[in-house]
């Protein structure tokens, strides 16, 4: 299940177990601090046995399984635009990953930027000129694929690291 | 700057007027003006240049960020904010919260009133409570709306459809049954004696008598059919998809019902009959008025052969 070769994401949801039942005393949650450290060393980790453009493409593939995993269990499918992203508000709030905000959607030309501060990956980390989350564009853009049905990518603009105080996204349809 | 220290005691004449040009240069600074980038290069004193370095970097950034917030003042969310000082950062949250807002205010434009603005304040607590307002404006208007179309459509009395409605209705179903070849059928009513019931009873009773009659063919009618009042004691039914001998046993137990029917009023009971008279599309119609005319002529018959009846024409 977990340990098997693959060539293409066998991720499922079933593999998050139960956490309920799992961990009567300590619960769901877990501190900030221990996210970042499992994304960051992992990526550090990543970088040392590969390289840069290896290590952002195995975040990008993963935050997109995340993102389509999360689209299908979290959110409901078939919501028109305003209730997806209403959804996807409430649900990133709730789950303290990041306040997100919408600042373009041209539904004709499908084209978005969407801004998410206090970001879990990123906000209040060193300013260090770079944009460092690609787990997010691969998150993003495999829910806006979800929700459309058509294939979107996500590239980030802004981010905290490069010294703005919320990560920007531009989403656009993929192939244009 | 930290570790850097200022020439002190041991200035000469062209220390002091460095120190000078750079005092002047920092007050034109917090006044808003636009000096000159400082040129201490080729100096002896190697402090003197790095304040001149950092002066002439603070200048370079106060300038942008200058300009940042001024571009912000007049509306233009899309400045690029490129300093990185902690007043940048902050201007940078603004900026991505007036976008964020400007695009919540398209979105209430559109009629999606569900938009809450957060960390804006006052400002937050007043945009969330006239956006709450237009919501509650919005139904009462929509409410206001639906009754007005409902008291344009039907009869104030009986709460039946009116005569406006009826015809619009039947001249539809007849242009679908045109179209699709399918058939219906009307039914013409008229109370008999009706005059009577008012002179005897007064026009209360009368009122009374109505809507009961309305409400116990409602009770009878499917809720495709529409019934309407066409003036004074006559009404009027369409029946979607119904042919001849439907239609007649509608007709028929519409007649007995009310045969059979006691209104009772403060002391009074009142017992009254409808005559009824029907017809169905024909292959040969080619206008409604043919229609409405052979259903007139039936319920003409029924009431010269004795009232109390169903006549089909």
């Amino acid at each position: 299940m977990f340990k098997e070769e693959r060539k293409s994401s066998r991720f499922d949801w079933s593999h998050l177990g139960d956490i309920e039942w799992g961990r009567p005393n300590l619960g769901p949650q877990t501190a900030v601090a221990v996210y970042r450290l499992m994304q960051f060393t992992l990526r550090d980790a990543i970088i040392s046995h590969t390289d840069v453009a290896t290590a952002n493409r195995i975040f990008f593939d993963a935050g997109q399984s995340a993102g389509k995993a999360f689209h299908e269990h979290l959110l409901q499918k078939n919501q028109d635009f305003d209730a997806f992203i209403a959804a996807l508000q409430e649900t990133l709030r709730t789950l303290s990953i990041g306040i997100l905000r919408v600042e373009t959607s041209d539904l004709l030309k499908h084209r978005f930027i969407l801004t998410v501060a206090e970001d879990l990956d990123c906000s209040g980390l060193p300013i260090s000129d770079e944009l460092v989350c690609t787990f997010d564009e691969g998150f993003i853009s495999s829910l806006f694929s979800a929700h459309f049905g058509k294939r979107f990518t996500a590239r980030e603009t802004d981010c905290w690291c490069t010294g703005d105080r919320v990560c920007r996204f531009e989403v656009v349809l993929a192939d244009v | 700057m930290t570790g850097t220290t200022l020439p002190g005691n041991h200035m000469d004449h062209n220390d002091i007027e460095r120190l000078d040009r750079i005092s002047a240069h920092i007050h034109a600074l917090l006044h808003n003006e636009q000096p000159d980038p400082l040129d201490l290069t080729g100096q002896r004193e190697d402090e003197v240049r790095q304040v001149g370095e950092f002066v002439n970097a603070l200048t370079e950034a106060l300038s942008s960020l200058t300009n940042a917030a001024h571009q912000l003042s007049i509306g233009d969310m899309d400045v690029s904010i490129v300093a990185n000082l902690p007043a940048c950062h902050h201007l940078k949250n603004l900026q991505a919260t007036l976008r964020h807002l400007t695009w919540q205010t398209g979105q209430i434009a559109k009629g999606d009133f569900s938009q809450r603005v957060e960390f804006l304040g006052e400002f937050s607590h007043s945009f969330n409570l006239m956006v709450e307002q237009l919501e509650a404006y919005r139904q009462r208007i929509l409410g206001q709306n639906r009754e007005l179309e409902r008291l344009a459509i039907t009869d104030p009395l009986t709460g039946v459809f009116n005569r406006r409605y009826f015809m619009g209705f039947i001249t539809k179903e007849f242009l679908r049954s045109q179209r699709y070849s399918h058939i219906f059928s009307a039914i013409q009513m008229d109370i008999d004696h009706f005059k009577k019931i008012n002179d005897a009873h007064g026009h209360a009773v009368g009122d009374e008598v109505l809507k009961a009659f309305t409400a116990n063919c409602q009770e009878i009618l499917r809720e495709c059919d529409v019934l309407g009042r066409f003036g004074g004691e006559e009404f009027s039914i369409i029946l979607p998809e119904t042919e001849r001998e439907g239609a007649l046993v509608v007709a028929e137990r519409i007649r007995q019902t009310i045969a059979d029917l006691k209104v009772y009023v403060d002391d009074k009971t009142v017992r009254f009959t409808v005559s009824i008279g029907i017809t169905s599309l024909r292959k040969d119609d080619t206008g409604l008025e043919a229609i409405l005319r052979r259903a007139d002529e039936a319920l003409y018959l029924a009431k010269n052969g004795g009232r109390n009846k169903v006549v089909a024409a």
